[in-house]
C-alpha cells in the first residue's frame, strides 16, 4: 500500500476558552489528491487547516507526513518548508506587490519564471506597483493565493480562497486554482460552499462540529449525509454525470444512462464530469409520463418516504433508481400515487431549476 | 491709568530680561565654550549606550512577550508596563543601594562613574522599549504571523519580517527610549554624582546652572538637550515614515 501523503491519528485539539474540540480520529490524505473539506462556520475547518500545515501543535494525537510521524520542531520546519497554507483573512506582508513576491519567493527559493508564471495566470501585472494598502481585499486575496503557490510545495491547503471575491471572480478564481495547481502537488481545499465541493471534490470530508461527519466521493458523501447537508443547505439533491453536449447555456448530461439537461453554471464541453444540483421541491411526480414541456422526465422507484420535521404535511420522498434523489411532495400527493418502497412513478424536474457545474 | 502703566514697565522690564538671557545664550552657543561641548558629547555617549542597551534588552523582551502563551504573561506585561511609570529616582536609589560601597556590586567601583549613569538610564529605558515595542508588534495581525509560517517561512524568519511590519512602532519605541534616557535627572544626579567633566550631563548641568543663577547657560545647555532630541527623532522619524498609504486618505471628508 502506497504510504499516504499526510494522515492524522487521534487527533484531538480543545481550546479551553471555547469548549470547542477537534476530533479525528483518523483521516488520510493520498499524495496528488483534491481533497474539498466541507464544513458551515465554526465546525473547525481552520483549525484542521492549521493543523494540517503544521502551524499548530495538537494537543493529543500523531500527524503523519509520507509516513514519518512528525514529532521534533526541527522537523517541523523542515516539513513546513513543503506545505503551503492559505489563511482564510486576506494579508500580505507591507509593501508593494512585487516586493511580497520577491520575498516569499526567495525565503520559498522559487526561480523568477514561476514568479511570472503565476503573475500572469493570476493576471497580477497591473498591480505589481500597488502597496498593500492600496489594494481591496479581493485584490489582496488573489496576490496572497499566488504567493502560495510559489516554491511548488508539495501540500497546498487552502481555507476559503474565494471568500471576499465577486461572483464572476470566484467560479474564475477555482479555474484558476485548477490549472496552477501540478498532478503532483496535494491540494486540499476547505470551503463551507456546497457548489465549489462540487465542483472540485474527487474526495469530499464534511466536518461538523468539529468532527468528520463523512468522507468519500462525492456522490457517497452526499448520500450518506443528506439529512446534515440538508440542514445546512436546503432541501437539495446532487448528482454527478458526464457532460453529452452543450447549447446556448443548456447543457445535457448524462446520469447513469439517464440524459438531464440543466443549466450551465460554468463553461463545460462534452465528456467532461459535471455535477447537478437542484432543490427537492422543483421534483414532481406523476403517475402517467408526459403532457408537459418539462424536459427532464423519468421513471424512479421509490426508496422510502418521511415526513419533514418542521414541515407539517410535507413529505420527503427518497429513490434509489435510477439514481438517489429526493423529491417533496404533500401529503394528499403522497396518498394519491400511494408512495411506498419499490413503487415506480415518473419525476420531472424543470430543465432550468438543475444547475450544472464543472467538476474537476 | 498710571498703574497700567507702571505694569507694561514691569512687563517690560522683565521682557528685557528673558532677551537678555536669551542673547548670552544664544553667545554662548555660538562660542561653544569646551566645558559646554564636552558636556554635550558625554551626554550623546551615554544616551545612545544607554539607548543601545535597553533595545538590546527591552526588544527581545518585547518579542517574548508577544509570542509568550505562559501563564504570567499578564502579570508580565503589567510590570513592563509599569515599568513604564517608574520614578527614575527609585531607580537611581536601586541602582545607588546596589553600586554604593556595601551594595552587592560596590567592589566593581562604578558609583559616581558614566558606566553607573547609563546602567541606571538603561533600566529605565528598557521597559519603555518593551512596552511600545510590544504593543508594536501587536499591532500586526497574528494572521500575518500565521500567513508567513503557511508560506514556509521559519518561526525566526517570520518574527523577523513581522519585526519589519512593525518598524514604524519598534522606532517609535526607540525614540520614546531615547526622549527618556536623554532627559533624565533624578537616577543620573544620584548614581552619576554630577563630577564636572567626569558625570556631568546636560539635564544635571541644567539644574546646576540655574541653581547658580547663570540662567543663560542653562538656556543654551537646554537649547542644546532640545535640538539634540530634535535631531535624533528627525532620523528615526524618517525612518518610520510609512510609505504607501491608502490612496483615499488624503480624500477623507473631515
Amino acid at each position: 500500500m502506497e504510504t499516504a501523503h499526510l494522515a492524522l491519528k487521534n487527533l484531538k485539539q480543545s481550546y479551553g476558552s471555547t469548549g470547542f474540540t477537534l476530533e479525528v480520529p483518523f483521516f488520510e490524505i493520498e499524495t496528488g489528491q483534491r481533497l474539498v473539506v466541507l464544513g458551515e462556520n465554526g465546525s473547525g475547518k481552520s483549525t484542521l487547516v492549521r493543523i494540517l500545515g503544521l502551524l499548530e501543535r495538537p494537543s493529543f494525537g500523531e500527524i503523519y507526513y509520507r509516513g514519518k510521524k512528525v514529532t521534533s520542531n526541527k522537523q517541523v520546519e523542515s516539513i513546513r518548508a513543503k506545505i503551503a497554507t492559505l489563511f482564510q483573512r486576506p494579508v500580505i506582508l507591507a509593501g508593494k506587490v512585487r516586493k511580497n513576491l520577491e520575498l516569499i519567493s526567495t525565503l520559498r527559493k522559487s526561480d523568477r519564471s514561476e514568479v511570472e508564471k503565476l503573475v500572469s495566470l493570476f493576471e497580477l501585472e497591473d498591480l505589481l506597483d500597488r502597496f498593500d494598502r492600496e489594494l481591496s481585499l479581493g485584490q489582496t486575496r488573489i496576490v496572497q493565493l499566488a504567493l502560495t503557490f510559489l516554491g511548488n510545495p508539495e501540500v497546498i491547503i487552502l481555507d476559503e480562497p474565494t471568500s471576499f471575491l465577486d461572483e464572476q471572480r470566484r467560479k474564475n478564481l477555482i479555474e484558476l486554482i485548477m490549472q496552477a495547481v501540478k498532478p503532483s502537488q496535494t491540494l486540499i481545499y476547505v470551503t463551507h460552499r456546497l457548489d465549489e465541493a462540487l465542483r472540485l471534490g474527487r474526495k469530499i470530508a464534511v466536518l461538523k462540529n468539529g468532527k468528520i461527519a463523512a468522507s468519500g466521493s462525492p456522490e457517497v458523501v452526499f448520500t450518506s449525509l443528506k439529512d446534515e447537508l440538508t440542514n445546512l443547505y436546503g432541501e437539495i439533491s446532487v448528482l454527478k454525470g458526464k457532460v453529452v453536449n452543450v447549447e446556448n447555456g443548456l447543457v445535457t448530461v448524462s446520469v447513469n444512462g439517464i440524459q438531464l439537461q440543466g443549466l450551465a453554471e460554468d463553461r463545460l464541453n462534452a465528456g467532461e464530469s459535471a455535477a447537478l444540483l437542484f432543490r427537492n421541491d422543483a421534483v414532481v411526480l406523476s403517475l402517467k409520463k408526459g403532457g408537459s414541456s418539462v424536459r427532464n422526465t423519468f421513471e424512479a422507484v421509490v426508496e422510502g418516504s418521511e415526513p419533514l420535521v418542521g414541515a407539517g404535511g410535507v413529505y420527503r420522498v427518497a429513490f434509489k433508481q435510477p439514481f438517489y434523489f429526493q423529491a417533496l411532495i404533500t401529503r394528499s400527493s403522497l396518498e394519491q400515487l400511494s408512495i411506498e418502497p419499490g413503487k415506480r412513478v415518473f419525476a420531472s424536474v424543470k430543465a432550468s431549476s438543475i444547475r450544472v457545474y464543472k467538476s474537476f | 491709568m498710571a498703574s497700567l502703566f507702571s505694569i507694561l514697565l514691569q512687563g517690560r522690564s522683565d521682557l528685557d530680561f528673558l532677551i537678555y538671557t536669551f542673547a548670552k545664550a544664544l553667545k554662548i552657543l555660538l562660542v561653544l565654550p569646551s566645558d559646554i561641548s564636552g558636556i554635550i558629547l558625554l551626554t550623546l555617549e551615554l544616551s545612545l549606550l544607554a539607548t543601545f542597551f535597553s533595545c538590546l534588552l527591552g526588544f527581545p523582551l518585547a518579542f517574548y512577550l508577544y509570542i509568550s502563551t505562559s501563564r504570567f504573561k499578564g502579570v508580565l506585561v503589567t510590570l513592563v508596563n509599569s515599568g513604564l511609570a517608574a520614578p527614575p529616582v527609585v531607580v537611581g536609589l536601586l541602582v545607588f543601594l546596589f553600586l554604593s560601597r556595601q551594595g552587592p556590586l560596590g567592589e566593581l567601583n562604578l558609583l559616581y562613574t558614566p558606566a553607573a549613569i547609563v546602567i541606571a538610564e538603561t533600566l529605565l529605558g528598557i521597559p519603555v522599549v518593551a512596552s511600545l515595542g510590544y504593543a508594536a508588534l501587536l499591532s500586526i495581525p497574528a494572521e500575518k504571523l500565521f500567513q508567513l509560517l503557511g508560506w514556509g517561512a521559519t518561526f525566526k524568519q517570520a518574527l523577523l519580517k513581522l519585526a519589519v511590519e512593525a518598524r514604524s512602532g519598534l522606532f517609535a519605541a526607540v525614540m520614546a527610549a531615547f526622549g527618556a534616557i536623554i532627559s533624565e535627572v533624578g537616577a543620573v544626579l544620584m548614581v552619576g554624582g554630577n563630577i564636572p567633566e567626569q558625570t556631568r550631563v546636560l539635564t544635571t548641568a541644567i539644574v546646576v546652572e540655574t541653581r547658580m543663577g547663570r540662567f543663560e547657560r542653562a538656556l543654551a545647555l537646554a537649547t542644546i538637550l532640545f535640538v539634540l532630541t530634535v535631531v535624533f527623532n528627525y532620523f528615526f522619524t524618517r525612518a518610520q515614515s510609512s510609505r504607501g498609504d491608502a490612496t483615499w486618505k488624503q480624500h477623507i471628508w473631515r
